[in-house]
């Protein structure tokens, strides 16, 4: 089976005050379809900076990324736009929820710039899955931290992505929210059959993923 | 869900946001001054061109040296226009046993005049009134000085040619007199159309001018005056000239102009005022919307839709403040044009949709060239921001927004000016200033970084600003830029409005004196003083037609504009002078070199250069009593029509004219009650001609006093725009000051304390801000007043005392009052909202 996702030597580098800091060295990383991939490791390890520059947020100083098959560097920002648009899914540790949409038009927001078509049944019927029949009238501030991130899950999954990424998913969320929705996350992960790579601190979390990656100073730890 | 639905549903919802409100409001007051200014203006300058038909009495006249056809007349009146005939000629009445008195007769038709008002006293001091018709058979009225200067009094009998009339009413305001200036020599006799047969003074070889008036719908103007071009086209009309409204007379198109300048000024500082404030606020919604936009972009949206939904939403935020600004604009002009109606006794006509197009251009220009370069930085969001908060805040290409805003700017600054001169100094003038503002500024905070004493939360305040002084120099530009516009516009309420007022107030001439001979000029001079009425003294005037230009003889009739026709066709009075006149300036060439042994040379005036083509070099060819004079222009002048000082056309280098019939015009004023003076002095000087301008004086003033009403109206849009500026700058900075205000109160800093820094950095901002608005509008008062509007400038005092004293409590207070309710909330609900 092609991997759904290719990092090779992938380095990151930044200027800094004391000279150049290597966030990422020389990394190595693969995803293959339906599998899921927890990424963790200390704060400052280069976590979220793997994540940006697997999702194509970010552009790599050395090595590359193949996403879906694409190298993502030979393509310009709308391509990469385009590329995620259905295919790729986001969950973010501050929600990132669209403050003046309700909680059904964020997601339909979402399934249109996929080209869905039938998108606001669509999106009922996720936000149904993730038990919010009930609040789709709802704006994001009128929601609670748990309730958002079940829209951040349910406008995530319904474009039936090959691939989530999710940003310490559960990390604002207090014990019993956070462990319902990383519930709620890897049920539909596992319906659809969507690839994960989960970046978080929480090793039980972590362990719930088919394989764990340790990050520590810009390297990846052989899991 | 349709694009437009999904975007105005977020608006519609972002519009809680405060920014997108300062926004909305900044577009409408924006597009309020626009319009309010321009349907008043517009009301006001077709006011205007009633008025000039006032002064013609008619909105079109046919003249003629000899009898006008009837074949005009029926014309006219199967058109159904109104019509009436005057008629005009030089004459002498007996008065008494023997005396004699030189008049200007007229003698008009019972509609006269058809336009604008006649108005009678029954004695020389009495109460004027509107007659219901002209003089009746065997009766004739007189002006003032023919009253005076025959010393009669109501009910004598005087004698013109074979008649005997009765001298009833005294004409106090004649609307068409003026029209012939040369031939004002005499006091006015008017007479009924009907007696003048009976005088039996009209015969083949009288010197009679024919007018025939004529007014009605523009429609059926129109009509008649094509049908006048054509029969003029089969030479039917030999000696008939038509005028219509829209006379040369230089004086009040000056005023006008100038009027126009004015009030494009006034209302271009409310919209470029508005158009900071909107250049900040979309920089503040751009801000808040970074993360929507990463989200976005995340979710697979390309910059291109991206842009679409922010040009949508700009534009729909436009629209909405472009509504607002109409209907508040429409509202504004009725107020002001009900008030420019009581102040100035005129009914103005209705609004036209012009001003309707053009404030919705405005609208859009504006929010474009202003808020477009902020919020299309949006589509180049990093989304990596979604990630990691730290990475990739959201910038503004300061080139961009620039270049945008100046572009706009330019747009708006030729479309309202009107005043190809007056938008390149504003320009110039604006450039300079942002410059000085954002050079002065970086300097000062530069300095503030430094400082390294006081007591710790000055020295907080300060070194906080110094290290902020991206935002803080922002600040100071846009508080700078709203303070001198408000500064500059109190001083051309104040300081230009007052030295244009008295650039024609009593000291300005309001009498002219034509056809002084060689040998009396001396005795006309020392007269002159001896009355102790102020001179400017008197000119040598030669008189002379166009003839050749470039060698080419000169066909009036070739020229496209009747105006160009008229001037071509006519008689220039040519002046010789060695020194540049008072009140003129050379535009371009030089004026005439004083070394000997040099061919002739001509100084034209530019706005006569421009209407016959006359360029520099070009060699101009003068038939002067049936000699040929040519000479070469090498200067083009300004002139300063509306100063009532003499001034001409066409001057002659000294040489040019020596031996040629010369008479000499000179100018003066005369209070009114000391009317038995100028009678003496025509008693003294019979054959030198003296007329009154003083109504047109009276026109320009009234002109002024519409300026000076639309100019202080259009200061309190410019002051509304103003705060709206602070409050959006204000803003800009608050994000981050309430971060560290709320840091700082978590940590356990007292409110007093913190208020004191707030204080503290708004009132430097405020100063700092007033101390360079209140040099740079110094200096653009200079350059306008000298370049533009060619009048002296003395600022006062006060532009310095309210530019830092205002600068300093407006801006200190508006800071206070807008951060205040952040001290107010616990730290926690700020400090989690930066969590978030």
């Amino acid at each position: 089976m092609d991997p759904i996702v290719v990092a090779n030597k992938l380095t990151r580098q930044v200027n800094a005050p004391g000279g150049v800091l290597t966030i990422l060295d020389n990394v190595d990383f693969t995803v293959i379809p339906g599998e899921a991939v927890a990424v963790t490791g200390a704060s400052g390890s280069g976590k979220s900076t793997l994540l940006g520059l697997l999702a194509g947020f970010d552009v790599p100083t050395r090595g590359s990324v193949h996403l879906l098959g694409q190298d993502l560097g030979t393509l310009s920002e709308d391509a990469k736009a385009a590329l995620r648009a259905g295919n790729v899914g986001f969950v973010f540790q501050s929600f990132h929820l669209l403050p003046s949409l309700t909680a059904l038009e964020n997601v339909v927001l979402a399934l249109e710039l996929a080209g869905a078509v039938e998108a606001e049944a669509r999106a009922r019927e996720i936000l149904d899955e993730v038990g919010l029949a009930h609040r789709l009238r709802h704006f994001p501030r009128q929601l609670s931290g748990g309730e958002q991130q079940r829209v951040g899950l349910a406008r995530a999954f319904a474009v039936s992505p090959q691939i989530l990424f999710a940003d310490e998913p559960t990390g604002n969320l207090e014990q019993e929210s956070g462990r319902q929705v990383a519930d709620m996350l890897f049920n539909l992960r596992r319906d659809t059959g969507t690839a994960l790579v989960l970046v978080t601190h929480d090793e039980a979390l972590a362990t719930r993923c088919d394989r764990v990656c340790r990050m520590s100073n810009g390297w990846v730890a052989p899991s | 869900m349709s694009r437009i639905h999904w975007v105005w549903r977020r608006l519609h919802r972002d519009l809680q946001v405060s920014e997108l409100r300062v926004l909305v409001l900044a577009v409408a007051i924006a597009v309020t001054a626009v319009t309010s200014v321009g349907f008043f203006t517009d009301r006001v300058g077709r006011a205007m061109t009633l008025r000039s038909a006032e002064v013609m009495a008619a909105d079109l006249v046919l003249r003629s040296r000899s009898l006008i056809s009837t074949d005009y007349v029926t014309k006219a009146k199967t058109l159904g226009l109104d019509v009436a005939e005057v008629r005009e000629f030089p004459s002498v009445i007996v008065v008494g046993e023997d005396m004699t008195l030189l008049v200007s007769v007229k003698a008009a038709s019972s509609a006269y005049p058809l336009r604008g008002a006649l108005t009678i006293a029954d004695q020389p001091e009495g109460e004027s009134y509107l007659p219901r018709s002209g003089p009746v058979a065997g009766t004739a009225w007189g002006d003032a000085r023919l009253w005076a200067q025959s010393q009669l009094s109501r009910g004598a009998t005087i004698t013109l040619g074979r008649l005997d009339l009765t001298l009833k009413q005294v004409i106090k305001r004649e609307p068409d007199r003026g029209q012939f200036l040369f031939d004002l020599a005499a006091p006015r006799l008017l007479i009924g159309l009907q007696d003048l047969a009976a005088t039996g003074l009209v015969t083949e070889a009288s010197r009679v001018r024919y007018r025939l008036l004529l007014a009605g719908d523009a429609q059926a103007l129109d009509t008649y005056r094509r049908w006048f071009k054509s029969q003029q086209a089969e030479g039917l009309t030999e000696g008939i000239e038509i005028e219509g409204v829209g006379d040369e007379r230089p004086a009040l198109q000056s005023a006008l102009d100038r009027a126009a300048s004015y009030l494009g000024l006034a209302s271009l500082s409310a919209v470029i005022i508005a158009g900071a404030a909107i250049a900040l606020a979309a920089k503040l919604y751009a801000r808040r919307q970074t993360d929507v936009a990463a989200v976005m972009r995340a979710l697979g949206a390309s910059q291109s839709i991206l842009l679409q939904e922010v040009l949508l939403g700009l534009m729909l935020m436009a629209c909405v403040g472009t509504l607002i600004g109409l209907a508040l604009g429409y509202l504004g002009q009725g107020g002001l044009g009900y008030l420019a109606g009581r102040a100035l006794a005129v009914e103005l006509p209705s609004p036209s949709v012009r001003p309707v197009l053009a404030g919705l251009i405005a609208g859009l220009l504006m929010t474009l060239g202003f808020g477009l370069a902020p919020i299309a930085a949006l589509r180049k969001v990093s989304v990596m921001r979604l990630i990691r908060r730290e990475s990739s805040a959201l910038t503004t290409s300061s080139v961009s927004l620039t270049l945008m805003a100046i572009a706009a700017t330019t747009g708006l600054v030729f479309w309202q000016a009107r005043d190809g001169v007056l938008a390149m100094w504003v320009l110039a003038v604006m450039i300079v200033l942002v410059l000085g503002l954002a050079g002065g500024g970086w300097l000062f905070f530069a300095g503030l970084r430094k400082i390294r004493f006081g007591p710790s939360a000055t020295r907080y305040v300060l070194s906080s600003l110094g290290r902020r002084s991206g935002i803080a120099i922002l600040q100071l530009c846009a508080f700078g830029a709203c303070i001198m516009a408000l500064l500059l516009l109190m001083v051309i309420r104040v300081d230009l409005l007052d030295s244009w007022s008295t650039s024609i107030s009593p000291q300005a001439p309001n009498h002219f004196a034509i056809n002084i001979q060689p040998p009396q000029r001396v005795a006309f001079e020392s007269a002159l003083e001896t009355a102790n009425l102020a001179s400017q003294g008197l000119f040598p005037m030669v008189r002379g037609r166009w003839a050749k230009h470039n060698g080419r003889r000169v066909d009036h009739a070739a020229f496209s504009s009747p105006r160009a026709q008229r001037l071509a066709s006519r008689e220039f009075n040519l002046s010789i002078a060695e020194a540049l006149p008072q009140g003129n300036t050379i535009t371009r060439g030089s004026w005439f070199s004083p070394a000997e042994g040099r061919a002739g040379e001509w100084s034209v005036e530019e706005g006569l250069a421009q209407a016959l083509g006359i360029a520099l070099g070009d060699v101009l060819t003068f038939r002067i009593a049936g000699e040929e004079v040519s000479g070469s222009v090498t200067s083009l002048r300004r002139v300063a029509w509306d100063s009532f000082q003499v001034n001409f056309f066409v001057i002659a280098s000294p040489g040019l004219l020596v031996d040629r019939p010369t008479t000499y015009i000179g100018s003066f004023t005369l209070p009114p009650e000391r009317g038995a003076v100028l009678a003496s002095l025509i008693r003294q000087f019979p054959g030198v001609t003296v007329f009154d301008v003083g109504m047109l004086m009276e026109q320009v003033q009234e002109i002024i006093d519409q300026v000076s009403l639309v100019v202080q109206y259009v200061f309190v849009f410019t002051l509304l725009a103003g705060i709206t500026v602070l409050i959006a700058a204000v803003q800009v900075g608050a994000q981050d000051r309430l971060t560290e205000m709320a840091i700082l109160r978590a940590l356990g800093a007292g409110r007093r304390r913190l208020e004191w820094g707030l204080l503290l950095e708004f009132l430097i901002l405020g100063s700092m801000a007033g101390l360079l608005a209140a040099f740079f509008a110094v200096i653009a008062g200079h350059i306008l007043a000298r370049e533009v509007f060619d009048l002296p400038f003395q600022p006062g005092m006060a532009v310095w005392l309210v530019g830092v004293g205002g600068g300093t409590l407006g801006i200190g207070l508006v800071g206070l009052v807008a951060i205040r309710s952040v001290l107010r909330n616990p730290p926690l609900t700020r400090l989690q909202w930066i969590q978030n």
